[in-house]
């Protein structure tokens, strides 16, 4: 079976993806997409859900739990119109505190 | 779990088994935090810089986007977005690695060729075409980055959680009962020499009685 892709942003970001050819975009903001979103995340067609990083941040910390623990569908914060903003949760510094030493030094 | 227990042998005996299943406990989460900690290096390989390449195409996208807006207006290209053709859907699968489960996606290939995109390309100019093949590259790069990410996040959230509890086995509970089980043994074993001596002595009395 083939799941949807859905697209949460702004409407510029939407028609973007609307010409790449995502099938669900809603140009939505605010409450509103929060609302979408809450309701996406329970929806088992869609696989993907292709949220803006403002957005995203902006939403209840309820709904971001929501969206840690589900494994299906899959939520991914995109950098908008804007350019991307710095996560306070990032990855490198998650890595660090889990195994308890930094990988991207390592890689240099 | 009491810090002065009964000395009595049913809780020295209690407590030995409750030793023992600890450490049972602490074996199986240190095998837990190592196998998921394989698998996250198995996935950090694939996820390296995706971020990055996806914040640089998304970049490239919206400046194509207000390239395009600049020439066509914003109506003419959502004209366009109207009529193209629905990229195939996705296949989400989730795996379960240790109790976290992991999403895993199939992708059908997102990238067209200019005549498949299903616009005309005789209205349209080649600003649209632009703007539709960096979006698709960077939907292409959400995909890949879908099942790194969300992945490598569950993956860390659950590490440091396994690890913290077979910290806390290691360096607070078995200690913690084995000092409990130890005290009641050394307790049972005073007892033990305290009767011992007293019967000694009963039975020096008595001699010395007859």
């Amino acid at each position: 079976m083939k799941e949807k892709i859905a697209v949460i942003a702004d409407s510029a970001t939407c028609t973007g993806f609307r010409l790449a050819g995502a099938e669900y975009t809603f140009s939505l903001s605010g409450k509103e997409a929060e609302e979408k979103l809450a309701q996406l995340l329970s929806d088992q067609d869609f696989g993907i859900i292709i949220v803006t990083e403002r957005l995203l941040e902006s939403c209840d910390w309820r709904l971001k739990k929501r969206i840690e623990a589900t494994a299906k569908p899959i939520v991914v914060p995109i950098p908008d119109a804007q350019g991307p903003i710095e996560q306070s949760e990032s990855l490198s510094i998650l890595i660090k505190r889990a195994l308890g030493l930094d990988l991207s030094k390592k890689r240099d | 779990m009491a810090e002065n227990p009964n000395p009595t042998r049913m809780e020295l005996l209690k407590a030995k088994s409750r030793v023992r299943l600890a450490r049972k406990g602490h074996k199986l989460l240190k095998q837990k935090r190592d196998a998921l900690i394989m698998e996250f290096f198995k996935i950090l390989s694939k996820a390296q810089d995706l971020r990055q390449e996806l914040n640089a195409k998304m970049k490239k996208a919206y400046t194509a986007l207000a390239v395009a807006q600049a020439y066509h207006g914003m109506q003419e290209i959502e004209a366009a977005a109207l009529a193209v053709k629905r990229a195939p859907g996705v296949k989400v699968e989730v795996r379960n690695i240790m109790g976290v489960k992991i999403p895993s996606l199939e992708v059908a290939q997102t990238k067209k060729k200019l005549l498949e995109r299903g616009y005309s390309i005789i209205g349209t100019s080649a600003k649209i075409d632009e703007v539709a093949e960096a979006f698709e590259e960077a939907l292409d790069t959400i995909f890949k980055l879908s099942q790194t990410e969300n992945a490598i996040r569950r993956l860390i959230l659950e590490i440091e959680k396994t690890k913290r509890r077979v910290n806390a086995l290691e360096y607070v509970l078995i200690p913690r009962l084995e000092n409990q089980a130890k005290l009641i043994s050394f307790r049972l074993e005073e007892m033990e020499r305290d009767s011992f001596v007293m019967l000694k002595s009963i039975k020096r009395k008595l001699q010395k009685a007859q």
